[in-house]
């Protein structure tokens, strides 16, 4: 038996090929995930192993509140350090922000990275840092470049290079060149400058303090030990002491959770391209069942049982499933290696190291891509067992097909099943995984529901898809709409993989969109404010600086600043934005409910409705508020809101000015005086901003497009990945049509023979696969369209519901075009038949 | 369900062998239901010898298709029995006559019927493999060589003649030594050269081996090649014929088309 399956896949080679094409995709993509996530975290963590190399201790304020916002440390510290016994040096450094802007005037950025900034560590055996070219800063006005900061920036030795700081924009001759270590690991994924040690404390505000002290022991007693002493001796509020093998495992392991949902979204898009095959290899499976039901039903006349029928074609499946895998683990490297160019070529660069292959990724890739192959075939297995032995003795013998209401009912059930699993995600309250999983089995079951329904209505829906056809294209045309019709089952099952990607399309362009739509709505109805200044370059925030040159301008009335930061609620880290209620009252307005601007003073807050309602808080009720730096404050409920864009809470800006160490504005809303033409007022807030080229100033049509062109950058993203899907799915079509073309060789030869032309054959095959692509996106645009309203709905955040009809009708014309690609290879082939031979085939 | 029982005329010429290979008593296969119904068997009792080549002859809808069908276990009887050696089918659900099937009946479609990417040893092996049993090589050898294919073997059917794949599917019903052989319109895709080597395979199989084998057929000529030829019409046993010729059948044939 082993041997028949073997010779069969052989004999099926060019379908299985293109069936296993499905899964290799699917599975490459997955592995590749793998493969690209797994590099960056070694990556990491070998950037962070370098970093603390020479390092044993590490003293730093604590996380508290946050881990990226730690209170820094009294500069006194260092000495009591210092005289901690088995410590054999000490180093103490300061960072912040840094944004290098290069000779053209543009701030050098790393696509999305930190901009950071760093005190020089000296000769210290604690400084992970070396000297590659020129010497280290020695005094006010001197900068050091990280090697790859400076080729990104095109720095060299002697130039001079003006830099953003929490101070405002300075100007620093580049005295030298510096990598981490020997250079091999990269300090890639951000730009980085050293300075001077006293003049970094005035940079980034640090008079007087640390952010961190490095330690090396004597070798007297282990880390751990030393570690300890040093807690004794410092450890309390605000301070934390850690080895330096906690310090970086942990800091790799924070940015590995950071960037986790990377690999988390790209695999999302792997799985739905493995669910698209398997809707391929269900079909290919049944249809070649079908083909060889005779030959299947001679071997159960001749005595194999219903189980070795099933095991043939499960046999079958597994083979190519084996095969399609590791093949697709191969090209899996491909796709790791992919990713990274397109990282790199968005300009965000990573940090890099020889790609990582887990145990983990085969072991996922080959159960995903074995798994879903046999699962698939099996149904069409199942059904081969149940050929009567008999079929093999009559010439007209086609497989009995399931009845129409078990269909209806089965069909409608799952559908039903998933919509409710969908609305109870959509409903829920629970953690954001939970909601996913929901949402993903949900609409998984909707996919394959609507997939059992569809071949009730493929039938009248080609009927009406191929009237035009049938009406302009002549015989081709009938003859064409015709094949689509009269395998409903097999036409709906084709159709159905081009269904899940253009839902998910449809979907996500309805989500965007009201999401577009939305923000600009509140910005309509929020923003008084005639202009808009944020930092393109950064999510961290700028300098205050900025806000001060705007206020300085003859044309401008005020400035609110909005300021943002972490801080610990109830033991749930959230942020905070902050505020001159004075000053937001005339630009800013975020739909109260109850309460305003005028009723925020020191000591209360504003907060968001959801926010409120979640926690059962009402004006006069409190929050404990934990920020960075100082104990917890309780603050008073004075107001409640609905605008979403400034966040959950509301608080004054004199109490965030105590609370966070780093002050950084995120976004400035500027008034102009009375009067002042709107275009002179942004011209000359525009010239003010020269000095911060990463800053952008926009009034509220321009913040709008930018908003929305935000949205659609994202929504290209999606688009792009899940063209994976549609891709596979076109491979589907392809698939079938090639097979049913291969099936009709007799048909089509009579054809020919009685006078169709090449030609006419090659239309008659292209009618069908347009009707077939155009059932299979209108289907997935109904899903499509059903899913974006009910989400639209369901989520708060979102309030305007808007249907893109014109775009919705594009992808359909697209996949009309896709049609025609598909039909391209088995159009082909069956107007090359030979006419006689064609004839004659059994 | 005993022998006696048989309306028909018990052969004479079955000294030999030992009782019947396949035998069925009081057939009846009912398809349909309500006006549609119609009686494919109308209560057959009939027996083939063991190791004697029978034709079953008949015109179109006589039945003849439907009892060997239900003999071979490829289809239930509505009632009455259908037996092969001294196991009965009626008795049996699908799986247990799937390993009846397997273990005691060789099959002859006329369509060929073999498995086109194996090659002609594959497919004459191919009921054993299923089993999972050996091949008896020298068997193996004896009927390869009495089919005539010695030097095809390696070819796969779409590299062979109508006649050579017909002559693997033989060798293919007989390579598992089944207690009874059906054909069914072995020659009915043959030209008459191919058919003549074909039956004449088939006679020798009877004559050399004591295979049964039971055909059913509309030609007068591959009838002759048997021992005995059943005639069915109707549903029913009608007539038979022991040593037929051809002229012979064709008179009975004429007589049956003529009395309907």
């Amino acid at each position: 038996m082993w041997r028949l399956t073997l010779k069969s896949i052989i004999a099926q080679k060019i379908r299985l090929a293109l069936t296993g094409l499905a899964v290799m995709i699917g599975v490459a993509f997955i592995s590749g995930t793998f493969v690209f996530g797994d590099t960056l975290n070694k990556a990491f963590d070998n950037l962070f192993a370098g970093i603390y190399a020479t390092t044993d201790v590490v003293v730093r304020g604590s996380d508290a509140v946050s881990a990226e916002a730690r209170p820094p440390l009294d500069a006194a510290v260092l000495d009591r350090v210092r005289g901690v016994e088995g410590v054999a040096e000490v180093s103490g450094g300061v960072a912040g922000t840094a944004q290098l802007i290069d000779a053209d005037g543009d701030v050098v950025t790393t696509g999305g990275g930190p901009a950071q900034g760093f005190s020089w560590g000296g000769d210290s055996s604690l400084n992970p840092m070396n000297i590659s070219e020129g010497e280290a800063p020695s005094g006010p006005g001197e900068v050091v470049i990280e090697e790859q900061t400076a080729e990104r920036g095109d720095f060299s030795v002697g130039q001079e290079v003006r830099i953003t700081l929490p101070v405002g924009t300075e100007s620093f001759t580049v005295v030298g060149l510096a990598r981490l270590g020997d250079g091999s690991d990269s300090l890639a994924g951000a730009t980085t400058a050293f300075f001077d040690f006293d003049e970094s404390q005035r940079i980034f505000e640090r008079e007087g303090l640390l952010d961190e002290i490095s330690v090396a022991g004597d070798g007297s007693v282990s880390d751990e030990e030393l570690r300890d002493r040093i807690r004794e001796e410092v450890g309390g509020d605000g301070v934390q002491v850690a080895t330096a093998a906690e310090v970086s495992a942990q800091q790799s392991q924070q940015i590995k959770d950071d960037l986790s949902f990377l690999t988390t979204f790209l695999l999302v898009f792997g799985f739905i391209a493995v669910f698209v095959a398997a809707f391929i290899i269900f079909n290919t499976f049944n249809i070649t069942v079908a083909q060889r039901a005779r030959q299947l039903a001679m071997l159960r006349a001749v005595g194999a049982s219903g189980g070795q029928v099933t095991r043939l074609v499960v046999a079958e499946a597994f083979v190519v499933g084996v095969i399609a895998s590791v093949i697709g683990l191969l090209v899996g490297f491909l796709v790791a290696i992919g990713v990274q160019a397109l990282f790199r070529g968005f300009g965000a660069s990573l940090p890099t190291t020889t790609l990582q292959l887990e145990p983990r990724t085969i072991l996922v890739g080959l159960l995903v891509g074995v798994g879903v192959t046999v699962v698939a075939a099996l149904v069409p297995a199942v059904r081969a067992a149940r050929l009567p032995p008999i079929a093999a003795l009559r010439e007209d013998f086609s497989l009995p097909t399931g009845s129409r209401t078990r269909r209806l009912i089965v069909g409608g059930v799952v559908t039903v099943a998933g919509a409710v699993l969908i609305g109870l995600a959509l409903s829920s309250e629970g953690a954001v995984q939970q909601i996913f999983t929901l949402l993903g089995a949900g609409a998984l079951l909707v996919f394959v529901g609507v997939a059992m329904l569809a071949p009730l209505v493929a039938a009248p829906v080609a009927r009406l898809l191929g009237a035009p056809m049938a009406a302009l294209g002549g015989v081709p045309g009938r003859l064409g709409r015709g094949n689509a019709m009269r395998n409903p089952l097999r036409t709906s099952q084709t159709a159905t993989a081009l269904t899940i990607g253009m839902a998910l399309v449809t979907f996500v362009t309805i989500f965007a969109v009201s999401l577009s739509q939305t923000f600009a709505g509140e910005i309509d109805r929020q923003l008084k404010a005639d202009l808009v200044v944020y930092d393109e370059a950064s999510f961290f925030g700028f300098t205050p600086a900025a806000a001060g040159s705007i206020e300085a301008l003859d044309d401008v009335d005020a400035v609110t600043a909005v300021r943002t930061g972490p801080v610990r609620v109830d033991g749930d880290t959230e942020v905070v934005s902050a505020v001159d209620p004075a000053l937001a009252v005339d630009s800013y307005d975020p739909e109260f409910t109850s309460g305003g601007w005028e009723d925020l003073r020191s000591g209360t807050i504003l907060l968001q409705t959801d926010f409120a309602s979640d926690r059962d808080l009402e004006v006069g009720g409190s929050v404990m508020l934990q920020m960075p730096v100082g104990p917890a404050r309780e603050m008073r409920v004075v107001g409640v809101y609905e605008a979403l864009t400034v966040g959950a809470m509301l608080i004054p800006l004199s109490d965030y000015v105590e609370g966070f160490a780093t002050q950084a504005d995120i976004v400035l809303f500027v008034n102009g005086r009375e009067g002042v033409d709107p275009v002179a007022l942004q011209g000359s807030v525009e010239t003010a901003m020269e000095e911060y080229p990463s800053l952008s100033v926009q009034n509220q049509q321009e913040y709008k497009e930018y908003i929305e062109g935000q949205v659609n950058q994202f929504l290209g993203l999606i688009y792009a990945l899940l063209g994976l899907a549609i891709i596979i799915a076109i491979f589907g079509i392809v698939n079938t049509l090639a097979l049913s073309v291969f099936e009709r060789t007799r048909e089509i030869g009579l054809l020919r023979a009685v006078g169709l032309s090449s030609r006419q054959a090659r239309r008659m095959v292209r009618y069908e696969a347009v009707i077939v692509a155009v059932l299979g996106a209108l289907l997935g645009a109904v899903v499509g369209v059903a899913f974006g309203i009910v989400t639209v709905m369901a989520v708060e955040e979102v309030s305007e519901l808007a249907v893109p009809v014109g775009r919705i009708l594009v992808f359909l014309v697209v996949a009309a075009l896709a049609g025609v690609l598909e039909a391209w290879m088995p159009a082909r082939r069956a107007a090359r038949l030979a006419v006689l031979r064609a004839v004659h085939t059994e | 369900m005993s022998a006696e029982a048989t309306p028909s005329t018990p052969s004479t010429e079955s000294p030999s062998a030992g009782g019947a290979a396949a035998r069925a008593v009081d057939a009846v296969k009912v398809y349909g239901k309500g006006d549609a119904q119609v009686r494919a068997l109308d209560g057959v009792s009939v027996e083939f010898d063991s190791g004697r080549f029978t034709a079953i002859m008949g015109p179109s809808g006589s039945g003849k298709s439907t009892l060997m069908h239900c003999l071979a276990g490829l289809d239930t009887l509505t009632s009455g029995e259908a037996w092969i050696g001294e196991v009965n089918l009626s008795t049996m659900n699908e799986k247990e006559r799937t390993r009846a099937r397997r273990d005691n009946v060789g099959f002859i479609f006329q369509a060929f019927n073999l498995v086109p990417t194996l090659t002609a040893a594959e497919n004459i092996r191919l009921p054993l493999d299923i089993a999972g049993r050996e091949v008896d090589q020298d068997w193996m050898d004896q009927v390869v060589t009495t089919v005539g294919l010695g030097d095809r073997l390696g070819h796969r059917p779409s590299e062979l003649s109508g006649g050579q794949q017909q002559r693997v599917a033989a060798a293919r019903a007989l390579v598992s030594r089944p207690r009874v052989v059906f054909a069914d319109e072995p020659t009915g895709a043959l030209d008459s050269n191919s058919s003549a080597e074909l039956l004449g395979f088939m006679r020798r199989a009877a004559d050399e081996f004591g295979q049964t084998i039971v055909m059913v057929t509309h030609d007068p000529m591959a009838a002759s090649y048997s021992d005995r030829v059943v005639f069915l019409a109707d549903g029913r046993v009608v007539d038979q014929l022991a040593a037929p010729t051809a002229d012979a059948v064709l008179d009975r044939m004429k007589s049956l088309v003529a009395a309907r």
